[in-house]
């Protein structure tokens, strides 16, 4: 896949994107990256010695999570309150959509409520999207919805794959990869939420899961979009720290190793 | 930390941040929304975001909701841009820019406020009295003002005596009352309920 042309005058060092395959590395034993999560002992940061150049997407945004993750973490809010607060959220963001997208729950009747208020009001942005569980019943809620985009599960850590879910690699992949084609087949933009990131195998499940997304969407002309929730707060800003912490690393590598577009 | 690697992912390469109002979330929370645009603008140089619905949020959230927002969170705190330090009273007085981040007054709705304590100092008493009862009240008041020096000795005598809290707003007007007798009247009064201060009949 050959790089975006660039408007700007100076030359830029544009490394290939995605050229390489990374295949996907399954494990009868899940690496818990014991070097830098020791658990009996506070987490250690490590440098490598090697660094990534800044490299920004050509337009950035805000996308928000109160009505879902937030509400995980408080007590539930009123129908009423998430349509104040969701006002609010559109005056914050101003004419430009800086604030993009608003995800909400759909599987009780009150969030479904909220997130039909919400969309009565017309607004252009925040864009409501989704959050379901990896069932495909679920997928049927978001197009009654009329929503384009919902969020789904995908952990991929080790520590998610062998102690929560109890399977192996391959097995937790092929699970996630049925439940993106169900969203893809019903005409749905899944946002793979890769839960745990800052503490999986990048190269060996990060990298390769990524590929594998990447390859659906180009078949399906739909994107596919990542999120790198760092669930337990392990990430590093320091492009020169090692992986999985480092965000810069992270995010640069999925776009030029995995072919990620931005 | 979480400020700094959702900066960090912008800058290398991720289009989209995200985030949650007040930053409420899982365990220590989530990215705060607010905090994304402040670092959106100041990033992009994009002024097209309305920051005045940081403290509608921030109001609604204690109104409607009765969250309790941490006094010193950024932006959203009630002291996030309050000082207690005699020198920085004394330095917004000269120009404000020198102890604030940008113009919070028009930006947030939210001026730069002073919270009287010992460390405080007659700056900071004159600072209280030009924000709580204005300039065209009280008059041009400096801090060498004889006035001024009665109050603070008076706030001393407190923490002499084993005082540990903050001066309250009521405190300040009992104390503004008593010292600038000649100075007290209606419009005062008005003027001190205006702005959230319970002032006795």
């Amino acid at each position: 896949m050959a790089s975006a042309p660039s408007n700007n005058w100076f030359l830029q060092y544009s490394p290939p994107t995605g050229e390489k395959r990374y295949e996907l590395v399954d494990r009868p034993e899940p690496n818990l990256i014991r070097e830098l999560f020791p658990y009996a002992r506070p987490p250690r940061v490590a440098f490598d010695g090697q660094t990534v150049p800044m490299d920004p997407a050509p337009e950035v945004f805000i996308t928000d999570t109160t009505f879902r993750d937030g509400q995980q973490a408080r007590e539930p809010y009123t129908v009423k309150q998430m349509v104040d607060l969701y006002k609010l959220m559109a005056k914050l963001g101003g004419p430009n959509g800086v604030i993009r997208k608003s995800e909400f729950f759909l599987y009780t009747e009150k969030d479904r409520e909220a997130a039909q208020k919400v969309l009565e009001l017309g607004y252009e942005f925040p864009q409501v999207t989704g959050w379901i569980r990896a069932q495909i019943k679920d997928f049927e809620l978001v197009k009654q919805m009329g929503l384009k985009e919902t969020g789904i599960l995908t952990s991929l850590s080790d520590y998610h794959i062998y102690h929560k879910l109890k399977k192996t690699r391959k097995q937790a992949v092929d699970g996630y990869l049925q439940v993106v084609d169900a969203a893809l087949e019903h005409g749905i933009i899944p946002r793979c939420h890769f839960e745990d990131a800052t503490r999986a195998d990048f190269w060996e499940v990060t990298v390769p899961f990524s590929q594998m997304l990447v390859k659906r969407a180009q078949e399906a002309k739909l994107p596919v979009l990542i999120r790198f929730p760092d669930t337990m707060g392990f990430g590093v800003p320091w492009p020169e720290a090692s992986l999985p912490r480092s965000i810069p690393k992270l995010v640069y590598h999925l776009h030029h190793e995995a072919g990620v577009p931005k | 930390m979480v400020i700094a690697n959702s900066v960090a992912a912008w800058l290398y390469g991720a289009a989209a941040n995200n985030g949650t109002l007040l930053g409420i979330g899982e365990r220590t929370g989530n990215t705060p929304l607010e905090a994304l645009v402040i670092w959106y603008v100041m990033l992009t140089g994009d002024d097209s975001p309305d920051l005045s619905a940081i403290t509608d949020i921030k109001e609604y959230y204690e109104r409607e909701l009765g969250e309790h927002i941490p006094p010193r969170q950024p932006l959203v705190g009630d002291r996030f841009n309050i000082t207690q330090a005699g020198i920085h009273a004394d330095g917004l007085m000269k120009d404000e820019e020198i102890y604030n981040i940008f113009d919070t007054t028009r930006l947030l709705r939210r001026p730069p406020g002073v919270m009287i304590t010992d460390k405080t100092g007659t700056a900071g008493i004159t600072l209280w009295i030009g924000r709580y009862v204005g300039r065209d009240l009280a008059g041009d008041i400096d801090k060498r003002d004889p006035r001024v020096q009665q109050m603070e000795k008076e706030i001393l005598g407190d923490y002499e005596h084993g005082r540990v809290s903050a001066m309250s707003n009521e405190e300040m007007a009992r104390l503004f009352k008593k010292h600038f007798t000649e100075k007290w009247n209606e419009d005062v009064a008005k003027r001190l309920q205006q702005r959230g201060v319970r002032v006795e009949a």
